[in-house]
């Protein structure tokens, strides 16, 4: 039997519902597992214990006064998670894992922290990741490395690598990060655990320190497909403060889980098998796609730019938008002065002022908005002969520590297949395909923008015929 | 290779201070990373629109009413000095400057 940490969202509900176990024992049974694992493993940056006790006892309450009907009300009701620590908690210290806000209290609550408290979701504590986001691995965190679950010599990917290691570890039962290009995705698959990143404008970015403002996506990180569905019904919509948000259509997203009448038309990128890649990853990603053409999906290769464009247009449009978005943090309002800004920080603001300025404008960030163009064209294509693209989401599994050290490019290259989905602002997915030496493999399935429930569609319908890992 | 009175200019603009030795080290990461993209100048984009956003929306505009906002002791609690309802800064006018 499973310990109640190990429990997915959908089977946590369950129980609460059945007065099986309390929010109570869920939230100690998480916090027991921080105390064992979390010396090694490093996913937190900061817990906050009396809280989540405190939020416990009054979903016991609620459970105990309303029944079944609290959970009407409060879809999370005590369910806890793990948060990244570029959210905004008001009152809950909320440093990006960086040294100029190590000591920032916000006044106010991000938008997708606010919606899960609403929904009754306790939240355990902040999750390190590299500093604003700046990396793929946690190593450029100014704080500390997380560890990989799976082997604790190795990176967990990032940038939300704390909450993919917690999430891995059975620290919480599910947690949300924020994807710019890869930062969900890419630690969800060498932590082997599911991660969305929705298309952008369909979670709110209020309150989530701005990394590349124009593809920041905030989403869930969890242990099954259906969680992923469930958590994006709660965090997505329209948010006044968030004028990039979107009303289109929200549905309930779990409905996409399990239903298969309709059997979706699948591409493959062949030019996402990138020369150098792991036979391993390669194989296993392989094995997914034979899974579902034995379940009776078509697949046909789709022929997509070559990602090496997208790494360099993602290279200039992200530096451009973190100098811009760091301007702001000059120690005045809050945090301390520019010099506490770590090496990796300094590096993107110094190249995106270069790529910006007077006389470098045209040849870089206009040409790299040209070619954004060029590959929104060329998935609009692809998506009009197919309705999802399935292919590796890394092309390794998880590296060792040490492995960013010097390489200038590093979370460009780690990330290739990941940023052309980003640079367009459509939706994907890693699902957990299995092990390469041990270590987790992710399967990558992408939609067009506003296609969630077909990246959910087909990412259920494989984790079901693929069965336990 | 760009120059390091380049990286100095761009430190300058980014309000960065940078060490003799940074210098260096920065010379070298930005010159690999605007090597490496300038591998967009394999492709031919002559009338290509740019595109800055993905979003599709132009132009939002919110119902102007008066929302409920931040206490002014919240919003200064987090400053490093203050004053009053003010936050302080360092002076950027000398104290009898003329202003021209």
């Amino acid at each position: 039997m499973k310990k109640l940490n190990e429990l997915s969202i959908k089977e946590s509900l369950e129980g609460l519902k059945e007065l099986k176990f309390t929010p109570q024992d869920l939230v100690f049974a998480c916090l027991d597992e921080i105390k064992t694992k979390d010396e090694d493993l490093r996913a937190f940056v900061t817990l906050v214990r009396e809280e989540a006790l405190k939020s416990a006892a009054r979903a016991d309450d609620l459970i105990r006064e309303l029944g079944g009907e609290a959970f009407a009300r409060f879809p999370l009701l005590g369910v806890p998670y793990a948060l990244k620590d570029n959210f905004c908690t008001e009152n809950v210290l909320t440093t990006a894992s960086s040294n100029i806000i190590r000591n920032f209290s916000p006044p106010y609550e991000s938008t997708v922290s606010k919606k899960l408290k609403e929904a009754g979701a306790i939240l355990l504590g902040k999750t390190n990741l590299d500093a604003f986001a700046h990396g793929s691995s946690t190593e450029a965190s100014d704080f500390f490395t997380t560890k990989n679950p799976y082997d604790i010599t190795r990176l967990p990917g990032g940038s939300s690598g704390g909450s993919a290691a917690a999430v891995a570890s059975n620290m919480c039962i599910f947690a949300v990060g924020s994807e710019t290009a890869g930062s969900i995705r890419q630690p969800a698959a060498w932590c082997g655990v599911v991660g969305l990143k929705p298309t952008y404008g369909r979670v709110s970015r209020y309150g989530v320190i701005s990394m590349a403002s124009s593809t920041d996506s905030p989403g869930p990180l969890t242990k099954t497909v259906w969680d992923a569905a469930f958590i994006l019904n709660i965090i997505s919509g329209k948010d006044e403060f968030d004028a990039t948000s979107t009303d289109i259509d929200v549905s309930d997203f779990t409905r996409s889980v399990g239903r298969t009448e309709t059997k979706l038309k699948i591409g493959i990128a062949k030019s996402y098998f990138v020369k150098g890649m792991d036979e391993g990853v390669k194989s296993k990603v392989l094995e997914a796609v034979g899974v579902l053409k034995k379940e009776g999906y078509s697949v046909k290769e789709v022929d997509l730019l070559d990602p090496k464009y997208s790494v360099a247009v993602y290279t200039i449009i992200q530096r451009s938008e973190v100098s811009s978005n760091l301007a702001r943090f000059d120690g005045i309002r809050y945090g301390f002065d520019r010099s506490s800004f770590g090496f990796e920080a300094k590096k993107r603001i110094m190249l995106g002022t270069y790529t910006l300025s007077a006389g470098y404008y045209d040849q870089f960030y206009a040409k790299a908005q040209k070619v954004r163009t060029l590959i929104i064209e060329d998935f609009k294509r692809a998506f009009s002969e197919v309705d999802v693209i399935v292919g590796p989401i890394s092309p390794c599994t998880a590296l060792k520590e040490g492995a960013t050290k010097d390489n200038a490019m590093f979370g460009e290259i780690q990330d290739m297949l990941l940023e052309p989905s980003s640079m367009a602002g459509i939706t994907g997915i890693s699902v957990p395909c299995g092990f390469s030496n041990g270590l987790p493999v992710g399967f990558g399935i992408m939609a067009d923008k506003f296609n969630e429930e077909k990246v959910l569609n087909l990412a259920a319908s494989y984790e079901a015929s693929r069965g336990e890992l | 290779m760009i120059s390091t009175s380049d990286v100095e200019k761009v430190a300058r603009l980014s309000k960065l201070e940078i060490s003799g030795t940074e210098v260096k080290k920065f010379q070298t990461l930005l010159s690999e990373a605007i090597d490496y993209i300038k591998v967009l100048n394999e492709l031919d984009t002559t009338d290509i629109k740019p595109t800055s956003q993905v979003s599709g929306k132009v132009n939002i505009f919110d119902e102007d009413f008066v929302r409920k906002s931040l206490s002014m002791k919240d919003v200064l609690r987090n400053a490093k000095e203050k004053k009053e309802s003010f936050f302080v800064t360092k002076s950027v006018i000398k104290k009898n400057e003329k202003i021209k």
